[in-house]
């Protein structure tokens, strides 16, 4: 009788009748709740990504092997890690990929993806260690590990790193430790870093709304080319209509270089970014030639404006009021 | 009421390089005005000051040194008391805004509040061919910029009256004895005609688009300011 059901179900979704199929599926559970190809097929016809979930685990738990619901659990669990991170919930994204790595442990990428999302050093540098197990001609994790071994085995730079990841309880307590056991010269450095770290609690402590990854990136690109603006602005005379179009085209190469000076400093956790240059941001050589290509960017433009201003000084002296 | 120095150290970093370089580029560069003015002049001395001073009918008209006299202007001064209360105020809020942001963030953003107060300087007074020299914008910049980052600084003041005291008080307390003097004559300029040799516009140009940059730059620093945390 389920078999029959089950079998409509499967017709009701090749036509596209997801809603049919759910509810004969739903009824086949529910009488039969170990029914494991009925979950999986469940899985495919809900359309909230929890009840997803719920499915394929249901799945999984009746038949631990089961291929198929293995690599769905993994795909949804990536994806819903994916979308986590990018709303900004990086505790929720973490517990997507840990279960995930729990299913899939021979994916260097997930392994990757783990090691950016990991609260502490040690389980980042596992994830690294797995990612190098797959996949042992990447530089840039071999590169990564190399960072984070040396940043593990300094205790100063340590809780620097916990700082900058945001657990300042893990960094204060790392201080603290120094503070008791260490030298006199680190003591005192932990100390002026612990006293700086607290000033910086009582002021994020703040119900402060964090600024979207885009805007930093905006905010970091403002310097330059609001310099250059108003120079142009002030080059036209305050007039925006005597604005000289290849000046103006000039002002969105300095916004382009200054993209390229920031971008190459940092390694911002925006998924577009990460697209683009990698879970690890850019290697060196790379790095440094995108900067002067970036630093080039800034300063011609400037030069442009600076001899087209100094062209009109020579042009316009003879009737200078005082000549 | 003369701001003498901030009373806080820096945080990040020893020194404050690039308010020392800006300040020795401004002093050789008034050592040279004064060589000018010895060895050429005092005809050949006005025609450079003129050239390089920002003179708004030429920004207007599109002629002369344009931006390059925004940017000269902004490190030339008129005479030694000129550069030298100029120069003390941008050592006493600079310093600090300077450690805030790194050298080369604070050299743009110094330059930006020089420009918007020249900007502000020549909309004010657009026919006026009364050339402008002077840091003077770009340092109140700096105050609106520390005013910002630090609400709760102090800084050590002399005050005579009747007799000479130096107590430490919060930079709020110098702005909010600042300002009137500058809007009030501002005022003037602007809607009586009024004439004068202080850039009173090119002031508040420079402490107010300091703000409005900071603001966007560091949204975080007027929370600050309201909650009046410690800094």
């Amino acid at each position: 009788m389920s078999a029959e059901r089950y079998q409509e179900a499967l017709t009701h979704l090749r036509l596209g009748r997801k809603e049919e199929a759910q509810q004969l599926l739903l009824n086949i559970v529910q009488e039969n709740e170990l029914h494991e190809n009925a979950w999986l097929l469940l899985s495919v016809t809900m359309t909230e990504p929890q009840e997803q979930l719920t499915a394929l685990r249901n799945a999984l738990y009746i038949n631990p092997h089961n291929p198929k619901a293995r690599q769905r659990l993994v795909a949804l669990l990536t994806k819903n890690g994916t979308e986590a991170f990018k709303n900004g919930r990086k505790k929720e994204a973490h517990a997507f990929l840990q279960e995930a790595l729990e299913y899939e442990q021979e994916s260097e990428k997930l392994w990757l993806w783990f090691s950016r999302l990991s609260a502490t050093i040690e389980e980042r540098i596992t994830a690294l260690k797995n990612a190098q197990r797959l996949n042992p001609d990447n530089k840039a994790t071999a590169d990564s590990l190399a960072r984070l071994h040396r940043i593990a085995n300094d205790q100063i730079k340590l809780a620097d790193y916990y700082t900058q990841q945001g657990d300042q309880a893990r960094a204060a307590e790392i201080y603290q430790k120094i503070i008791l056991n260490n030298s006199q010269g680190q003591q005192e450095v932990a100390r002026q870093k612990l006293i700086a770290l607290r000033q910086h609690e009582l002021i994020t402590a703040e119900p402060i709304t964090p600024l979207a990854p885009t805007k930093t990136l905006l905010r970091l690109l403002f310097g330059p080319s609001l310099f250059y603006g108003l120079l142009l602005f002030i080059h036209a005379g305050l007039n925006p209509l005597y604005l000289n179009p290849e000046l103006v085209a000039a002002g969105l190469v300095v916004v382009l270089g200054s993209f390229l000076m920031v971008g190459t400093h940092m390694t911002p956790e925006h998924l577009l970014w990460i697209k683009v240059f990698g879970v690890h941001g850019l290697q060196r050589p790379l790095r440094l030639a995108l900067w002067t290509i970036g630093f080039i960017c800034v300063a011609l433009p400037f030069m442009i404006l600076f001899t087209a201003a100094w062209q009109r000084y020579n042009a316009t002296a003879a009737q200078l009021p005082w000549h | 009421m003369l701001p003498l120095y901030d009373t806080e150290p820096n945080r990040y970093s020893r020194y404050s390089p690039m308010t020392i370089v800006i300040i020795l580029v401004n002093v050789l560069i008034y050592v040279y005005q004064m060589y000018y003015l010895i060895v050429f002049g005092e005809q050949s001395y006005g025609e450079l000051i003129l050239t390089f001073g920002i003179t708004p009918r030429l920004i207007i008209e599109r002629q002369g040194a344009g931006i390059l006299s925004s940017f000269t202007s902004m490190f030339m001064h008129s005479d030694p008391a000129h550069i030298f209360f100029n120069m003390l105020g941008l050592w006493v809020f600079g310093r600090r805004v300077e450690d805030a942001c790194g050298p080369f963030r604070f050299l743009i953003f110094y330059l930006c509040c020089g420009l918007v107060a020249d900007l502000v300087a020549v909309m004010a007074a657009p026919a006026s061919l009364t050339p402008a020299i002077g840091a003077s914008g770009a340092v109140f910049g700096m105050e609106g910029a520390y005013l910002m980052l630090y609400p709760s600084g102090r800084i050590r003041t002399l005050i005579i009256w009747i007799i000479p005291f130096w107590p430490r008080i919060p930079a709020i307390w110098i702005v909010l004895y600042q300002l009137p003097l500058q809007l009030i004559p501002a005022y003037n300029i602007l809607f009586n005609n009024a004439a004068s040799n202080i850039g009173y516009w090119a002031h508040l140009g420079g402490f107010f688009g300091s703000i409005i940059i900071v603001f966007f730059l560091r949204p975080l620093a007027s929370v600050r300011f309201w909650k009046s945390l410690p800094i």
